[in-house]
């Protein structure tokens, strides 16, 4: 009954951290408040049709005119108007962790060796939350594999299904 | 990811929908709203933690969006645009009115929910909304940046680089805070041991 029990893997953790974000997805208003929302939102942003253009500046007219026979009576003592300001980006001061990630096309990339202990830190299709998957020793084809320049070691794929990557097996070819 | 620039067959774009708004078309903002309030609602929820709240984010940001226009100018898709302001109006409120640090999914499968189930829905039921308060606890140790980015992704399904016009970051920014907000989700879950 644990969904988040010790001592299980990193990806098996991911994924049910996906599954309960999918699971407490909150719940949609009624219609009723959708359509307060709707009808607030219209009466404050619709633009007005043509031909209720006339009717519109005659109250804006007669609103004008009242208001100035206020503010000569000292009624209006202020001047507020109640505008809705424009949006504007918040954004927060650069914080402790925005450690801007190189991004690169998987062109761009070849792996030439990894450690077994970074492995699931690569990941194969949409990152994070949403489609989540390590590529396993079963999901990879090898088409070709050729000895380390160098070190002359042979890449092999390692024989543990729940190995996620290929790993360099440390024997001479 | 939506209709907003490919017209489909019969569908309106949001870019035509958007003119015939301008010239005062109410249906079209029926549209908009039909379309894009639910994404608009999970993201104001999950940065606020209850649906009154969420309900005035989302209201406030289809008015900005809508009657600020001209900053959207079609640089990005309007759902990207919306969800910006409405992500924006969401941290806003949340500041102005003493944010509540610890998010509650109050609503997640709660108890009248739960009494309406068969007994074995109902131990489901009871698992999920405990795991919603848990989630809900976790969303609330993230940095409101990392929230913001976080939810624009995991619910609005935004793509990275629809998150980093949204936020006005880099593109390397957005998958390093997520990178650690998923972390920071998942080692907060982690210690935690539901029922």
């Amino acid at each position: 009954m644990n969904a988040f029990p010790p001592d299980r893997d990193p990806d098996a953790d991911l994924r049910r951290l996906a599954e309960v974000y999918r699971r407490c997805t909150p719940p949609e208003p009624s219609t009723q408040q959708w359509q307060r929302v709707q009808h607030t939102i219209a009466e404050q942003t619709c633009p007005r049709s043509r031909s209720r253009a006339w009717p519109r500046s005659l109250v804006v007219a007669a609103v004008l005119l009242v208001s100035l026979i206020a503010i000569g009576y000292g009624v209006l003592r202020t001047g507020e108007r109640a505008e809705i300001p424009s949006p504007v980006a918040v954004l927060p001061p650069e914080e402790r962790n925005d450690e801007p990630f190189a991004v690169a096309s998987v062109a761009e990339i070849t792996i030439h060796d990894v450690e077994v202990a970074d492995a699931d830190r690569i990941a194969v299709g949409r990152l994070l939350l949403g489609q989540l998957e390590f590529a396993r020793a079963g999901d990879i084809e090898v088409v070709e594999s050729r000895p380390d320049p160098t070190e002359r070691w042979m890449p092999t794929i390692a024989p543990n299904a729940t190995m996620p990557l290929i790993v360099a097996s440390g024997q001479e070819p | 990811m939506s209709q907003s620039s490919q017209p489909g067959e019969g569908i309106a774009t949001d870019d035509q929908l958007l003119t015939r708004f301008a010239s005062g078309d109410r249906a079209a903002l029926d549209e908009l709203f039909r379309r894009y309030r639910q994404a608009a609602f999970r993201v104001a929820h999950r940065l606020l933690g209850n649906e009154a709240d969420a309900l005035d984010a989302v209201q406030e940001g289809f008015i900005k969006a809508l009657t600020h226009l001209e900053g959207f100018q079609g640089r990005s898709a309007f759902k990207t645009w919306l969800l910006r302001v409405v992500s924006n109006a969401a941290l806003d409120l949340g500041r102005s009115r003493g944010r509540r640090e610890v998010v509650r999914l109050d609503a997640v499968s709660g108890p009248i929910h739960s009494q309406l189930l068969r007994p074995d829905e109902s131990d489901q039921a009871l698992q999920r909304e405990e795991l919603g308060l848990q989630l809900a606890d976790a969303l609330a140790t993230l940095t409101p940046i990392q929230r913001q980015t976080f939810v624009l992704y995991a619910d609005a399904e935004l793509s990275y680089r629809e998150v980093a016009e949204a936020t006005g970051a880099s593109l390397g920014t957005v998958m390093s805070r997520l990178f650690y907000a998923r972390q920071k989700l998942r080692a907060y879950l982690t210690q935690r041991t539901p029922i």
